[in-house]
């Protein structure tokens, strides 16, 4: 029974990040500003880190925590420069 | 794979309805609010928690020592670099904004 609930709540954290991933690619193209694009990028890939942890939950592998990192260290880096561009260039 | 027992197995379920809640409030939030700052402020806060709430699900649901260790390493990287990150673009944007104001009003350039 606990094993049923627990898929239950593995396809709802499917479902929400898939909504997160919609919402987020709309902004990504509508967004007004350059700041609200950048925004959507980071909130994309906190989502992808999300999804590797969707992953170590479904087929209970915990080797990609290893890629979480990576990937959260790689945003942090991309969010970094893209600010600074933004900020030197003022486009 | 939820064989550990029942009080875990029970934190890992509420742990990751948790984290998948915030996950969708933090989609919300970033498609519906009104202006750059406020989007920015939904995103960094509960994008880090909701990603910290599913690391947590999982360390529940298979324990190890190891397992540990590096959840934790991401727990406090990924907060450390939500402030920073979210500083950096709040500061890259004021400081466009005022330029831009300056080069408007006056055109010393």
């Amino acid at each position: 029974m606990m094993s049923n609930i627990l898929d239950i709540m593995l396809t709802f954290l499917l479902l929400s990040l898939a909504i997160g991933t919609l919402m987020g690619t709309i902004r990504l193209f509508k967004g007004p500003s350059h700041m609200d694009r950048l925004v959507a990028l980071e909130f994309l890939g906190g989502l992808s880190i999300c999804a590797l942890i969707w992953m170590g939950l479904n087929f209970s592998d915990t080797v990609v925590l290893d890629v979480a990192l990576i990937v959260a260290l790689l945003g942090f880096l991309s969010t970094c420069s893209m600010a600074k561009w933004l900020e030197r260039e003022n486009p | 794979m939820a064989r550990e027992g029942e009080p875990m197995s029970l934190l890992a379920i509420f742990s990751l309805g948790l984290g998948s809640l915030m996950l969708i409030g933090a989609a919300i939030g970033l498609h519906r609010f009104p202006n750059a700052l406020s989007r920015l402020h939904a995103t960094s806060k509960v994008g880090g928690m909701a990603t910290s709430f599913l690391l947590i699900a999982l360390l529940c649901l298979q324990p190890s020592l190891g397992l540990a260790i590096k959840v934790i390493l991401i727990i406090v990287l990924l907060h450390l670099t939500a402030a920073q990150s979210a500083q950096i673009i709040a500061r890259s944007s004021t400081s466009s904004l005022k330029s831009h104001n300056d080069s408007s009003s006056g055109d010393i350039k």
